[in-house]
């Protein structure tokens, strides 16, 4: 059994996942953005829709689809940056 | 003793009249080298024929043998019918009981990435073994082909109009024969009077509340000229009627409407509403900066750079379109792929990064790319120039 295909990837991947929570938090107080409820699981959907975007031109990749992974990477930069801008106003209400 | 002002509207004088100059030969040129040898043609629209006869209603007999007592093998006609940028010519053989041995492409100017959807469906070639008494719907005998609804309906509509005439003019066969409608004006075309009179009308401050008639406008105008019918101005069009590849009017209403509301302002009065007013992709480009709550223009010193960038770009485009006279032969325009999402690779990298930094900065691809804008600047220096 590979690395990946472990648990202990998976503890290893929640770690970062709440190390990321915190720098997040504390990376919002630096700037002084106020995290209220609706902040946060704006900021988890973006991450996440960042994180399947990267999977799946990944995958495409590893399956040997070119084409998809080129389109997926171009579209996935795109609808990431524009959400992400809107995103980061949003933060700074 | 001559001002800075005088120097410079000289000079501006002598650029319109080189780039005009240059354009004129571009077109003498492209009118003296276009020609097509159809002789290959006719051979491969009916291998079985060893030599033609030529008609005087341009229908070419293909005969068995070289000598006089040969057999009718079958009949060639070569008709045109205008497409998207021009007109989509075939070469169709037809054998003696009025069925198709082949058809082929003698000549088409189409944007490469619509005309490959067709020619990937196999097209013309499919019409192989067809009846001339078919009745060449598309959607029905034909198969549609998804996004390249205009090249298809050519294609399909030049071979329908090869097979009838040889049908009716060296068979005696039936054919399907079709009515259309004289003019063709539907909703499409009310709705961009509507949308040019409004656009027009808030340009001009006669309208109260002009600002949110602006966006209304925009909106509409991404929704309906872009993503619904995929037919804003480009430089197709443009190069289309520098070429002389005009649609018959009836059938081309929409693209006259849409081709004065570009060109007339300018000339007329050197404003270009349809650029900030009407334009779908300017409107996309608008709602980003909007999103990215900025409206910072390019500096000065990329502003020119890009702006010499833009026109030379364009000038290229423009004379590669006279010299060929093929109004696609140089295309690098983006809305297409936006509204389409078909194109070549480069084109959806320019079109991501055009809309990421429209994020930022105010329309980037109108103000540092647009061939149409760098054809309006060139007919508003035509018009400071030489009109009075």
């Amino acid at each position: 059994m590979s690395f990946f295909e472990g648990g202990l990837f998976w503890f290893v991947e929640g770690l970062l996942a709440a190390l990321a929570i915190v720098a997040l938090r504390t990376w919002a107080q630096d700037k002084g953005i106020r995290m209220s409820f609706w902040k946060w699981p704006m900021v988890v959907v973006w991450v996440l829709f960042l994180g399947v975007s990267i999977a799946y031109v990944g995958t495409s990749i590893g399956e040997g689809e070119m084409d998809a992974a080129f389109l997926g990477a171009i579209c996935g930069a795109v609808m990431a940056s524009i959400s992400g801008v809107v995103v980061w106003r949003l933060l700074r209400m | 003793m001559a001002t800075a002002k005088d120097v410079t509207k000289s000079r501006e004088r002598l650029l319109a009249l080189a780039i005009l100059v240059s354009l004129l030969g571009g077109w003498v040129v492209g009118w003296f080298r276009h020609h097509s040898d159809i002789a290959g043609f006719l051979k491969q629209a009916l291998p079985g024929a060893v030599r033609f006869d030529s008609g005087e209603d341009s229908i070419h007999t293909g005969l068995t043998h070289a000598q006089s007592e040969s057999e009718t093998a079958g009949f060639v006609a070569i008709r045109s019918v205008p497409g998207y940028a021009g007109p989509v010519t075939v070469a169709v053989g037809l054998d003696p009981n009025g069925t198709i041995v082949n058809a082929v492409i003698v000549r088409q100017t189409e944007s490469p990435a619509f005309f490959r959807k067709v020619s990937d469906k196999g097209l013309p070639g499919r019409f192989r073994g067809k009846d001339c008494s078919d009745p060449f719907e598309i959607g029905g005998d034909v198969d549609a082909v998804t996004g390249a609804t205009v090249t298809l309906t050519a294609l399909t509509e030049a071979v329908r109009v090869a097979c009838s005439d040889m049908a009716t003019g060296r068979l005696g066969l039936p054919v399907v024969v079709k009515t259309r409608s004289p003019i063709q004006f539907g909703l499409p075309e009310i709705l961009l009077i509507l949308l040019i009179v409004t656009g027009f009308a808030t340009h001009a401050n006669k309208l109260p509340a002009s600002a949110q008639i602006k966006w209304a406008v925009l909106i509409a105008s991404l929704v309906f000229i872009g993503f619904v019918w995929n037919r804003p101005v480009s430089l197709t069009n443009i190069n289309s009627l520098l070429v002389g590849y005009w649609p018959r009017w009836q059938n081309g209403v929409y693209w006259c409407l849409l081709l004065t509301a570009l060109l007339l302002p300018i000339i007329l009065t050197g404003k270009t509403p349809y650029c900030s007013h009407i334009c779908p992709f300017g409107a996309a480009q608008d709602i980003l900066m909007r999103l990215g709550g900025s409206s910072r223009q390019l500096p000065g010193k990329y502003a020119l750079f890009f702006k010499i960038l833009q026109r030379s770009l364009a000038w290229t485009a423009v004379m590669g379109a006279l010299v060929f006279r093929n109004p696609t032969v140089i295309t690098y325009g983006v809305s297409a792929t936006f509204f389409t999402f078909i194109g070549a690779n480069w084109q959806f990298v320019l079109l991501a990064l055009v809309l990421i930094v429209s994020l930022f900065i105010a329309r980037p691809w109108c103000n540092c790319l647009c061939p149409v804008r760098a054809v309006s600047d060139y007919i508003r220096l035509l018009r400071r120039s030489f009109a009075r």
